[in-house]
């Protein structure tokens, strides 16, 4: 393969994206995943014998009662190379192949999940992505009896990821553009990027009062952008004044291989249903980013009245789609009636909060949330908070104002796996670590060696805590929503703030018409305060989702239980409230009409 | 194979320590599963990932907890498995990054794409030498 698919249906477009239609094969409706994973415990290091123990470890502590269900071996497993182009599994460390194993985790009752890449190698170095074996791979998982799949995205050669070739970003973003000009019907317009053009989004810019960079979508692996609002940026001209007919339409351009500037170009007219894509292809290359030159004549139709022509590239997340797609549509061929988790693993870095929903279960909301994993004998090592992507409180304060791309019939924002029982984590922070991911329904996948722990120990009492893991595995399947922070944000759901001298809370509607409300206090010092908030303020921002929100607007005292300490207690009246949280806790509590 | 570059077993081997012989540190090679493709040129990364995990395991010297130091080398997490070995090593002492100069201000990465040199292997392996004197002392 040496260019990245040609798109022919318009499913897998962008302006497909919030249709809300998934692709064939895609299950849906599932609640977040709940589960083991090897990386944070053992890194490229896990074995199967290590395996087999954390299994025998799930079922003996009845983490396996409690939801705990899947065990993922992730990267370090395969051998290097495929064999007769298959995969296969690493022999000193999986001596008895995948099936054995597989069979092995099947017969404590647990289900067996595996892990690969949409690029061409996994990313501690193995060339055996799916990336053109999708079919081949899906067949060998099936085979294996695999019930979850976590996809990651290194050496991914349609964009600049991971190990791949930095120059790929010629795919992802469209050349810089100077001027358009559309010739036919006796007519011969030039129209400036700058002057006659629209950009929409916040990606693109205008350099020099001359020509537009930019136009392509924001790369969301590091922590620096809000998910919420456009990821990406279009060129726009719209025509109205322009006789009905064919034009040829010449885009004056130059190309680059950077972020900003690349080789990619999408033309269209209209949007959604209505769009004619007229362009979807390179540009020939140019002498740099500001040696401009004209591109060859496209044929463009102009309908009666207004049309809006789009110059623009989406393909950094339309690529990645496909790449998915091909693998789920791998899945749907070599077992129809499967049901296999897709645990989407792009690392944020396409915007997947747009379009996962069509393929996965889950997706990652950004890099690593911690690189220093364990190993045996080493638990790893975790932090609260980091200028990247490092630590519980950056991967919460990106997933905590996602809430309305997560859903039932959708699938789950992924914060990554978590940390508990890591070095560099005190049991506060743990807890509050697991309290987050619970409201925010993230896949609770545990990353630490069982053998570490024992029943009734701290870090058991954390990850044991069924009436926390209740609100994660709520049937009625709705992300938190964060109502109040004391930052005084006008827009708590949506604002993204990184900023962790704060008391956020989160509210969370529940089948039994009941709300989990969460106060969490971010910071490392103790809030001496008390932190309030009204339930009609709750009820406005989510009200709407609550299975008996009537009860709640018209009760005047509440039962209210502390799902950490198991206390409970009446409350009178219509403000709830959280005095002295410390440094990195939380109180959670479960409310109830009295 | 160019002259100027080691392959990953000959990089490893090269930290031998003189206190072990040599069936000694095979084992504990082995049993650390350090080399993971003996007959390639060992690249910058691989260099660090074989070179933090000798250091860790075989010579049994713990991790710097605080790696965010190492955020000075512009490419630290362009490779997320390697991230934290790159750290450690750069952080140790073992492995310089590369200087890149800037109008205004030279920067640096690690280029953990880039080949080992013999004389880089030669270096780290003195260095190697002096953790393992300094912690038999």
């Amino acid at each position: 393969m040496d260019r990245p698919a040609i798109i022919k249906d318009s499913k897998y477009r962008y302006d497909s994206f919030d249709n809300g239609k998934a692709m064939p094969g895609k299950k849906g409706n599932r609640l977040p995943a709940m589960g083991w994973n090897s990386w944070n415990a053992f890194g490229s290091g896990n074995t199967e014998a290590l395996t087999k123990a954390m299994a025998d470890a799930i079922v003996e502590l009845g983490l396996d009662k409690l939801g705990y269900k899947y065990l993922v071996l992730d990267d370090g497993c395969y051998k290097n190379e495929r064999v007769d182009g298959l995969l296969s599994n690493e022999e000193v460390k999986f001596p008895s192949g995948f099936k054995a194993l597989s069979d092995y985790i099947h017969g404590k009752g647990l289900k067996f999940g595996m892990y690969n890449d949409i690029g061409t190698n996994l990313c501690a170095g193995a060339t055996v992505g799916t990336c053109g074996h999708e079919d081949d791979d899906a067949r060998s998982y099936v085979g294996w009896g695999v019930d979850f799949i976590k996809v990651d995205n290194c050496y991914y050669p349609w964009d600049n990821a991971t190990f791949s070739n930095a120059e790929n970003a010629r795919y992802t973003y469209a050349p810089n553009i100077k001027s358009i000009t559309l010739r036919g019907n006796g007519v011969e317009r030039v129209l400036s990027a700058v002057k006659d053009g629209r950009l929409t989004g916040r990606v693109a810019s205008v350099v020099d009062d001359e020509y537009v960079t930019g136009l392509g979508t924001f790369d969301g692996t590091g922590p620096e952008n809000s998910p919420v609002g456009d990821m990406s940026s279009e060129l726009i001209f719209e025509i109205d004044d322009m006789p009905q007919g064919e034009y040829s339409l010449v885009v004056e351009y130059a190309t680059g291989k950077e972020v900003g500037a690349g080789q990619w170009l999408q033309v269209a007219v209209g949007y959604g249903d209505d769009e004619q894509m007229i362009y979807d292809d390179f540009l020939k290359e140019t002498e740099g980013t500001d040696a401009f030159t004209c591109s060859t004549e496209l044929s463009v139709a102009l309908s009666e009245g207004k049309n809006v022509l789009r110059l623009m590239n989406h393909r950094r997340q339309e690529n990645t789609l496909c790449s998915y797609a091909a693998l789920l549509a791998g899945f749907a061929k070599a077992d129809p009636d499967g049901d296999i988790v897709l645990s989407l693993c792009e690392w944020g870095k396409t915007q997947p909060q747009n379009w996962g929903y069509k393929v996965g279960d889950s997706w990652r909301i950004l890099n690593d949330i911690t690189f220093q994993v364990g190993s045996d004998g080493d638990p790893g090592r975790g932090t609260w908070e980091s200028d990247y992507t490092t630590g519980v409180a950056v991967q919460y304060n990106k997933a905590v104002i996602m809430d309305e791309f997560a859903g039932l019939s959708k699938g789950w924002n992924d914060p990554d796996m978590l940390m508990i029982g890591m070095d560099g984590l005190d049991m506060t922070m743990c807890q509050t670590h697991f309290t987050m991911w619970a409201m925010m329904n993230s896949p609770l996948m545990l990353g630490l060696d069982f053998r570490r722990i024992k029943k009734g120990d701290e870090i058991y009492n954390i990850i044991a805590n069924s009436d926390v893991i209740a609100l994660n595995q709520d049937s009625l399947g709705i992300q938190a929503k964060r109502v109040y922070t004391t930052t005084g944000s006008e827009h708590p759901d949506t604002e993204y703030i990184k900023d962790n001298e704060r008391v956020d809370v989160l509210a969370k509607p529940l089948s039994d018409g009941s709300l989990a409300i969460s106060f969490i206090n971010l910071s490392k010092k103790n809030y001496e305060g008390v932190v309030e908030i009204d339930i009609d303020k709750i009820l406005s921002f989510i009200g709407k989702k609550m299975t008996d929100a009537d009860a709640f607007s018209k009760a005047k005292a509440f039962e209210v239980t502390d799902l950490w300490t198991k206390e409970k207690e009446t409350v009178s009246g219509r403000v709830l409230k959280a005095a002295g949280i410390k440094a990195h806790g939380n109180k959670t509590i479960k409310v109830k009409v009295v | 194979m160019g002259m100027d570059h080691i392959t990953e077993k000959e990089f490893a081997y090269s930290l031998l320590p003189k206190e072990l012989n040599n069936a000694e540190y095979n084992k504990r090679l082995n049993e650390s599963r350090i080399i993971e493709a003996p007959d390639l040129e060992v690249t910058r990364g691989d260099a660090a990932r074989i070179l933090h995990l000798f250091v860790k395991n075989v010579l049994g010297i713990k991790d710097i907890e605080d790696i965010t130091p190492a955020e000075v080398l512009r490419d630290l997490y362009d490779c997320r498995v390697c991230v934290n070995h790159i750290a450690q090593v750069y952080l140790r002492g073992l492995m310089q990054g590369v200087k890149i100069p800037e109008v205004g201000k030279d920067f640096e990465i690690f280029d953990s794409k880039g080949l080992l040199s013999r004389q880089e292997a030669t270096e780290i392996a003195d260095k190697v030498r002096q953790l393992w004197a300094e912690r038999e002392k």
